[in-house]
């Protein structure tokens, strides 16, 4: 059967292999930043390679279906904080691809114990390509315990 | 067989890109598994496994020398990115694309790197600026012609010409021998399967791509507008057809046109996707390829690119150790190592 064998079907579907994933199996944990409860959520940036801030588009996080709102949200890298909305200008800052970040996310009322469905959408652009600011879409969803305060 | 030619042994670290990002392996190991496996020469992304590049720190540089020291490899070549649209609202200026790849060439240089593969879109006049920086660095500015570019692109004319004016030895390509491939590698058409596209568009790829009836683009970076309608048309999805244009985003040129090109090819990506168990590549004639190579006196590296990694990684356990070690028989016997 010499037409069909490119396409033997070897191989099942198998889960994508979550430690590839933006969000870490890490527990989102209880933080509060300038006065305002949230949590923590561990991320990584899931590129080949590494990338400047600025070619962060947006970032996106929903906590058991309700939205996060990007305001709040601060991006914690090598012991710094950022705005989302400064991330553009932050062009000699890179995100190495070893290195985790932590997200901080308003959330005003505490989640209960266990586990919870956060997902999350990253957008990029790859700066190297010319014809454009090419995006890239990093989703990820997973259910997180919440860490005990300590 | 021992045949007469001057052509060495290489990988990307690229290559094993699986294993570093999920931890488990360090930088160092790679360098120590390229022993274990004979390889010469060793390549880099520093933007992958260089933490803090651009910035190159003296600690990194030394231990960098150090492993080369220790596990007995040579630094071969380094691999830069433009990165033209980082700032957000403009892109770079002319100015900034130089001042950018010149410090790549300082950076090569303190890695002992001799070549460093230069990202496809530059333009003729910016490399024709560094090659005084090139040459007081020792560094050859090599441009990766990539599929579906070829040396008869219009862009890689554009070079030679500027290549034939400047007569520099520090200027000139860089070859992805994924310009050579035959047929569809079986890792991206099983993908397809695995990810749900009808076994009828998947089959009209692979066969299609065989026959070189495809819609095709001619260029890097345009897109292949005509194989995305026809998915569609087939009944495929807009992530069929998408995914379709990525996956079938390859060319077999002419082997034979290289031979003319050869003494402006400085080093050489030999790329594969899958190296089956009997040490031939599926979709990459390497045996017709390496001894046009020879016959052209091409005298750089051959330096191994896996790349088919990201096709499997969603079921399969990647070893791209494993992959290279197969792929570096495969050439040792095709150089006559043996």
């Amino acid at each position: 059967m010499e037409e069909s064998r490119h396409v033997t079907g070897v191989g099942l579907r198998r889960p994508q292999p979550k430690e590839r994933e933006l969000l870490c199996a890490e527990a989102i944990r209880p933080s509060v930043h300038e006065g305002q409860l949230g949590y923590l959520l561990r991320i990584r940036l899931p590129s080949y390679r590494s990338l400047p801030l600025s070619c962060i588009e947006r970032i996106e996080v929903k906590i058991d279906g309700r939205g996060v709102d990007p305001e709040g949200m601060r991006l914690f890298l090598g012991g710094h904080s950022h705005r989302l909305d400064e991330l553009a200008s932050l062009s000699k800052i890179f995100w190495w691809i070893l290195d985790h970040a932590d997200l901080f996310v308003p959330w005003a009322e505490p989640l209960e114990q266990g586990e919870h469905e956060v997902a999350a959408v990253m957008v990029t652009v790859e700066p190297y390509m010319t014809g454009g600011r090419f995006p890239m879409y990093y989703t990820s969803r997973r259910r997180l315990p919440v860490a005990g305060e300590d | 067989m021992k045949t007469a030619h001057n052509i060495k042994r290489s990988v990307s670290l690229y290559s094993f890109q699986e294993e570093y990002f999920l931890r488990k392996m360090t930088l160092e190991d790679l360098i120590a598994v390229t022993q274990k496996l004979d390889i010469p020469g060793v390549e880099v992304i520093p933007d992958q496994m260089i933490p803090g590049y651009p910035e190159l720190s003296d600690d990194f540089v030394k231990q960098w020398h150090g492993w080369m020291e220790k596990y007995e490899r040579t630094p071969v070549c380094m691999d830069m990115f433009l990165d033209w649209n980082k700032f957000k609202g403009r892109v770079m200026t002319e100015d900034e694309r130089v001042e950018s790849i010149a410090k790549d060439i300082v950076n090569a240089n303190k890695l002992g790197c001799k070549v460093i593969r230069v990202i496809h879109d530059v333009e003729p006049q910016i490399l024709e600026r560094l090659a005084p920086a090139a040459e007081k660095y020792g560094v050859t500015l090599a441009l990766e012609i990539h599929a579906p570019s070829y040396y008869d692109s219009p862009h890689e004319q554009r070079l030679m010409e500027m290549f034939q004016r400047v007569q520099s030895p520090y200027l000139g390509f860089t070859l992805d021998l994924g310009v050579f491939v035959k047929r569809l590698p079986r890792v991206i058409t099983e993908r397809f399967l695995r990810d749900g596209m009808k076994k009828e568009i998947v089959e009209y790829l692979a066969d299609g791509y065989e026959k070189g009836t495809l819609p095709r683009s001619s260029e890097l970076g345009k897109p292949n507008t005509g194989l995305m309608d026809k998915v569609l048309e087939m009944g495929g999805s807009e992530e069929d057809a998408r995914k379709a244009m990525i996956g079938a985003h390859m060319i077999y040129a002419d082997p034979q046109l290289m031979l003319e090109y050869l003494p402006y090819t400085y080093h050489i990506h030999a790329k594969f996707y899958e190296m089956l168990p009997d040490y031939t590549e599926y979709s990459i004639p390497y045996e017709e390829i390496v001894p046009l190579l020879i016959k052209g006196g091409y005298n750089g590296y051959l330096s191994s690119e896996y790349e088919g990694n990201r096709w499997i990684q969603d079921a399969f356990e990647v070893d791209s150790v494993e992959q290279v070690r197969r792929h570096q028989v495969m050439l040792k016997r095709l150089l006559g190592e043996e």
